[in-house]
């Protein structure tokens, strides 16, 4: 039996049925055609999937779609919708802080939605706000140093350099 | 088939309740479950994470009424709870990530009755019990320690669910809450533990309460071990006497599996150095 | 030798901070990755395992799953028109399992949810058989033979005139001077046996493709996450029954591989082949993670024993060694790895006499294959800790006895080459040890352990080199395209791969060096094995050392061939011709402080120019290099042309009472030979050392009978940004005339010496010998008991 869900995907709205067991993460990319967000594990320990739900990051791997009726949903596709690039896209290209790219968009949420919560974090709290994010090949590093660069205003809003 | 629903008021929830009712709390474990090939068809899935009155912290006389689908990363921005039960707070930050700890909840985590469950010594420090609400409406309350009979298996009947968890407020208490993980994030627990104590003027114990979790099926706390101690002063001796008695009552009810040989002495350990650290 | 500076640096981009290529639709999320691949009319397939090895099937009931709505096809292993044996060691399909990757029967179903209830519904029966899981059990008189090509052991040495579980093909010795003499002269001798598990490269994008028919061209066409295009296409036209040349591969962007996406896809597009073929429609197969680290290979488990002598002033004499390793049931790497182990076998060391000997024993487990480092950062483990207890007997500082014993320029090597190349280790360790403040922290951690503390520190320095590119193991040869178009866009293209790793970015680098246009004019063609001749595989780390050589050749030959057209515009000679940010200009002229447009042409012109006189645009070059003298028989000779040393720090901090180790430092300084892009480096070296951290720590593949315990990410445990340490990387560049540019490796040394160094320290902590590979928070205990 299928069931009719009606959420704000990336500022639309979305109507769509879908099976009553499935995931977010599987409408998003096969229903939405969002392939941007990742399954890496799919039991919430990777942070691949990460999409932000009402404002807060979850795993949209180990969301019931069923439960999203209503709620606002953002991806990776959200932020450069207009053509431009967010702050923290642009500063994870400046500081090389990607590589196979597998977990990146994971990572920009997660970073993006840390500073929104805590503007002005110190680098052990972006660690931890980093942390439900496994990277396999960066070594975290500069990931940090991208999200720190955020923090510290070098971009301004449309993701043009400051400096 | 699976049926899902999703209430938006408690009453409205209790009439969905079902013999073949799941509940959906965060459904961080729920949705491993389904994957890991846990069989939903057939189940009534109610949906609790829209019902407003199901979230929340509210302080009533001397205590806490943490609400079901009160979630951790909630917690451990809630004021009240960081002020009357900080163990509880220190616990909820080590859950998983931000992304689990934004959706999984409390009730969740005591519902699945996982054995190394974080949020649970920190309930059971603060003599946690679980409301329980049935289909008719009747409630009932039960300690957390009644409630849990074994992993993945609680008390709670088919025509049952949790409405809150209410705990002490140990404001006054200094309280403590440790973890071994073998990772610093999205770490299940090897151990963990949570420590209260409330000191007399003359230095001697006016209370304490210890609690071990992931050591055996059920999270521990110590009464008779917590008893003997009030009036004591939190001597050399008394801390190694303490660390010893929790760590052989562990022995004696696990009994000497493989992983008691590491767990054994580092409960011991621990013990050992958390009652130091409530001393100074 | 020099510590890599940015200024010091005679070129425009190579050796600079340019940014990726390919980050852009990386940061937006419109990369595609093979998962991401949708067709229409596309089915999905899965694949159906058993849960207890090794087995014989007896009979597949498939009836049930069949009359599921949506399930289009189910093959099994009793099929007799499906292909079943890979080119390679492993199987599509069979009926005796032997590992839990095996698989006994293929679904196709129109949706990934009736795929999984077919496989639930199919009901194999089978026949249990004994079997075999740990080296020591399989080295057993009696134990039961997992192949039939197992050998033997005579005398201690593999022979085929024996059955037995040994892979003889994995087998090779090192025979230099004579242990026995050198043993006689040295005051120490130890022997220490050391243990490694296996792990699990882990990357983040489990295996994936999408087989279908392009009917363009006729051809199957497969697209996956594949580290090796052309090995792949192999799987894919066998599987498919197609010849090579109506076989397509097309390469996806990789989401990590570390060396695990060979095989492991291979055989994945092989069953989608068989699918694809059966239902005549697109088919798309996802591994699970539970399934990828199920089937995917695994970096080998070690056994070492080593035995090792020096004279009481610390002149290593004589070095003895047994390493065997787990290769599991099937195996195709283990020869190759197995060879790098032995060269490398007793270290960055000048030893006289040295004896080893290196086999890979068949075990009912998943089986070892390529994983970063391909054999080094085990054997590293366990040579450095012998070095460290050496150092311990003899009352001498390890750092010491390292730089007593070390390679240096002019000496040999344990395969008996001689180094004729600038080395620069002791230097290296010299810079290392001063910006670590080595000795006073190691003073100061002694002190601070002697009180009696929950918490020990350690420290500990390692010394390593490794051999770049394929070496003797293969012909490190490869081929190069570059085209450049009318608008003055260049088209670059080679058999390689991006694995993640910057292929992309450092060919692009090289080959807008060479043109002298920009970055942003080098378009990168990712692997299409219809557009490019086989370049053999992107492994040991040869991508831009060895890989890269022929894209430069070839860029060199076009950039000669418009220089000379632009030369009789000029009127001039080519050598006075040069080509800077897009334009042509005499050097004379002193562009472009002092340019007019007459005196300058711009290489979009010259290529329009070309294009409309007809006159050639494209270059195809091919790169051998000389082949190296060695012979297998007793392993001497020259193994490498060049070698990589890297140099590594760890500093830990270690909880006794609960096992907790946090480690707090790293430092590591890596030759490079010449760096291509220095951000790049970094990032290689930054990712490679927490990469170590979890094989020093946490990572390990729980195995029971076969079965692996730990099947998903909550249980296989990988470092999270809260466990990364502090990391300080230190880059160097030495000369050398092999590697394109002079560059060496990168991708490997950045951290095979990772574990052993934090191992090391970890010894140093406890003052114990670290044996054993994870440090868990058990084995701490142990150590402490
Ligand atoms: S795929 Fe969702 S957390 Fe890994
Ligand atoms: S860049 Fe590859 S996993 Fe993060």
């Amino acid at each position: 039996m299928k069931l009719q869900l009606n959420m704000t995907v990336n500022d639309e709205a979305v109507n769509i049925e879908v099976e009553q067991d499935a995931r977010l993460l599987d409408v998003l990319r096969d229903d939405l055609g969002l392939t941007g967000t990742k399954e890496g594990c799919g039991v919430g320990e990777c942070g691949a999937c990460t999409v932000i739900i009402d404002g807060k990051t979850a795993n949209s791997c180990i969301v019931l779609a069923a439960s999203m009726d209503g709620c606002d949903i953002k991806t990776i596709e959200y932020l450069s919708k207009d053509g431009k690039l967010n702050p923290m896209q642009q500063s994870f290209i400046d500081n090389s802080a990607l590589q196979c790219g597998f977990c990146t968009p994971g990572f920009v949420l997660s970073g993006i939605s840390l500073l929104d919560r805590n503007p002005n974090p110190t680098t052990e709290e972006i660690k931890e706000g980093i942390s439900g994010n496994i990277c396999r090949c960066t070594g975290y590093e500069q990931i940090i140093k991208a999200v720190e660069d955020v923090r510290d205003k070098k971009y301004v809003k449309d993701g043009a350099c400051n400096e | 088939m699976l049926n899902y629903f999703r209430p938006k008021t408690i009453k409205e929830c209790l009439e969905f309740i079902t013999d073949e009712r799941v509940y959906i709390a965060g459904g961080t474990d729920l949705m491993v479950e389904l994957k890991k090939g846990h069989d939903l068809s057939n189940k009534t899935v109610i949906d609790l994470t829209h019902i407003p009155e199901l979230s929340g912290v509210k302080k009533v006389y001397g205590e806490l009424e943490i609400m079901a689908c009160t979630t951790h990363d909630d917690i451990v921005l809630n004021k009240d709870v960081n002020k009357c039960l900080k163990a509880l707070s220190l616990a909820c930050r080590t859950v998983g990530s931000p992304q689990i700890r934004n959706k999984g909840t409390v009730g969740g985590s005591v519902g699945t009755a996982s054995p190394a469950s974080d949020p649970m010594p920190a309930l059971m420090l603060a003599d946690g019990r679980v409301v329980i609400i049935n289909k008719k409406g009747e409630m009932r309350e039960e300690k957390l320690e009644d409630f849990i009979i074994k992993p993945g298996v609680t008390t709670l009947k088919n025509d049952e669910m949790i409405l809150s968890l209410k705990v002490k407020s140990l404001e006054d208490y200094k309280q403590s809450f440790f973890k071994i993980g073998r990772r610093k994030a999205l770490a299940i627990a090897r151990l963990n533990f949570a420590m209260a104590i409330l000191m007399n003027n003359d230095e001697t114990i006016k209370d304490i309460r210890i609690v071990v979790g992931a050591a055996l099926p059920v999270t521990k706390r110590f009464y008779d071990i917590e008893k003997k101690l009030i009036g004591k002063k939190i001597t050399k001796e008394v801390i190694e006497q303490v660390s010893k008695q929790i760590s052989e009552q562990v022995l004696a009810i696990a009994g000497p599996r493989k992983s008691s040989e590491y767990k054994i002495p580092v409960i011991r350990n621990v013990i050992n150095r958390m009652l130091k650290e409530m001393e100074v | 030798m020099s510590l890599f500076e940015h200024n010091n640096n005679k070129y425009n981009i190579v050796g600079k901070d340019i940014k990726r290529v390919d980050a852009l639709e990386k940061v937006t999320g419109t990369a595609l990755y093979a998962a991401d691949l949708y067709k229409g009319n596309m089915l999905y397939g899965g694949n159906v395992r058993i849960k207890e090895y090794p087995a014989k099937i007896t009979k597949i009931d498939t009836k049930e799953a069949e009359a599921i709505p949506g399930v289009v096809k189910i093959i099994t292993c009793f099929d007799k028109n499906a292909k079943k044996h890979s080119w390679a060691d492993y199987c599509y399909l069979t009926d005796e399992v032997k590992f839990c990757g095996d698989v006994v029967a293929i679904v196709a179903a129109e949706s990934k949810k009736a795929v999984d209830k077919a496989i639930k519904s199919i009901k194999v029966e089978y026949e249990l058989q004994e079997g075999v899981y740990t080296i020591e059990d399989a080295l057993k008189e009696d134990a039961p033979i997992v192949r039939e090509k197992g050998v033997g052991l005579i005398d201690g040495i593999p022979n085929k005139e024996k059955k037995g579980n040994i892979f003889l093909d994995s087998y090779y010795p090192i025979r230099k001077g004579n242990v026995e003499e050198g043993f006689k002269k040295c005051d120490v001798i130890i022997e220490r046996e050391f243990n490694v598990p296996f792990i699990d490269q882990a990357y983040i994008e489990t295996e994936a493709c999408l087989v279908y028919n392009d009917p363009k061209d006729g051809s199957i066409t497969g697209e996956a996450s594949a580290q090796n295009p052309f090995f792949t296409r192999r799987y894919l036209a066998e599987a498919s029954g197609h010849n090579m040349s109506e076989s397509r591969f097309i390469q996806r962007t990789l989401g990590g591989t570390f060396g695990g996406k060979e095989e492991g896809v291979g055989v994945q597009i092989g069953r989608a082949a068989i699918l694809h073929k059966a239902t005549g429609r697109p088919v798309k197969m996802v591994n699970t993670r539970e399934e990828s680290l199920m089937d995917s290979s695994k970096r080998h488990a070690f056994n070492f024993k080593y035995k090792i002598g020096a004279t009481k002033d610390g002149d290593i004499l004589a070095a003895e060694g047994t390493l065997v390793d787990n290769c599991g049931a099937y195996n195709n790497q283990t020869q190759f790895m197995n060879w790098r182990a032995s060269v490398h076998s007793v270290g960055v060391y000048e030893i006289p006499n040295v004896k080893t000997d290196t086999y890979g024993v068949f075990t009912n487990n998943v089986h070892g294959g390529a994983m970063r480092g391909y054999s080094s950062p085990q054997v590293i483990f366990a040579q450095e800790q012998l070095m460290n207890e050496l150092a311990k007997e003899l009352g001498m500082d390890s750092v010491e006895l390292r730089r007593k014993n070390i390679i240096r320029q002019n000496t040999r090597t344990a395969t008996n080459q001689l180094i004729t190349e600038e080395v620069i280790l002791e230097e290296m360790m010299d810079e290392l040890l001063k910006r670590t403040d080595y000795y006073s922290k190691k003073k100061e951690f002694e002190d601070f352990n002697k009180k009696d503390n929950n918490i020990k520190k350690g420290i500990s320095l390692v010394t390593v080199y490794r051999g770049a590119g394929l070496g003797a193991e293969g012909v490190d040869a490869n081929g190069a395209f570059i085209q450049a178009t009318e608008d003055g866009s260049v088209i670059i293209n080679t058999g390689l791969a991006e694995n993640g790793q910057g292929l992309q970015t450092a060919y692009a680098q090289i080959a807008a060096e060479m043109l002298g246009v920009t970055m942003d004019k080098i378009h990168f063609h990712s692997v299409d094995t219809h557009a490019i001749a086989d370049s053999g595989m992107t492994v040991a780390s040869r991508g831009t050392t060895m890989g890269a050589q022929s894209m430069k050749l070839a860029a060199e030959k076009l950039a000669l061939i418009f220089k000379e057209h632009v030369a009789e515009k000029f009127g001039t000679t080519v050598d006075r011709i040069s080509c800077k940010d897009n334009y042509y200009f005499d050097i004379e002229d002193n562009f472009p402080a002092n340019y007019s447009s007459d005196k300058r042409i711009a290489f979009k012109d010259v290529c329009n120019e070309r294009l409309w006189a007809g006159q050639q645009l494209a270059v195809y070059e091919w790169f051998r290099p000389a082949l190296n003298e060695y012979d297998h028989h007793i392993g001497q000779g020259k193994a490498f042309p060049t070698y990589t040393y890297n140099v590594c720090i760890a500093e830990v901090e270690v909880d006794v009472e609960t096992g907790d180790i946090k480690v707090t430092k790293v430092t590591s300084g890596l030759d490079c030979g010449r760096v291509i892009n220095p951000n790049m480096v970094k990032g290689q070296m930054l990712g490679g050392i927490v990469m170590g951290l979890g094989y020093a720590i946490t990572e390990e593949i729980e195995l029971k009978k076969g079965r692996i315990l730990n099947d998903n990410f909550d249980s296989y445990i990988l470092p999270t940004s809260m466990d990364m340490p502090e990391m300080d990387v230190v880059l160097f560049e030495s000369e050398t005339k092999e590697g394109t540019l002079g560059a060496k490796s990168v991708g490997e040394p950045a951290t095979e010496a990772v574990a052993a160094a934090i191992a090391g320290s970890v010894g140093h902590a406890l003052n114990k010998n670290v044996d054993h590979l994870p440090c868990s928070l058990e084995s701490i205990l142990k150590y402490m008991d």
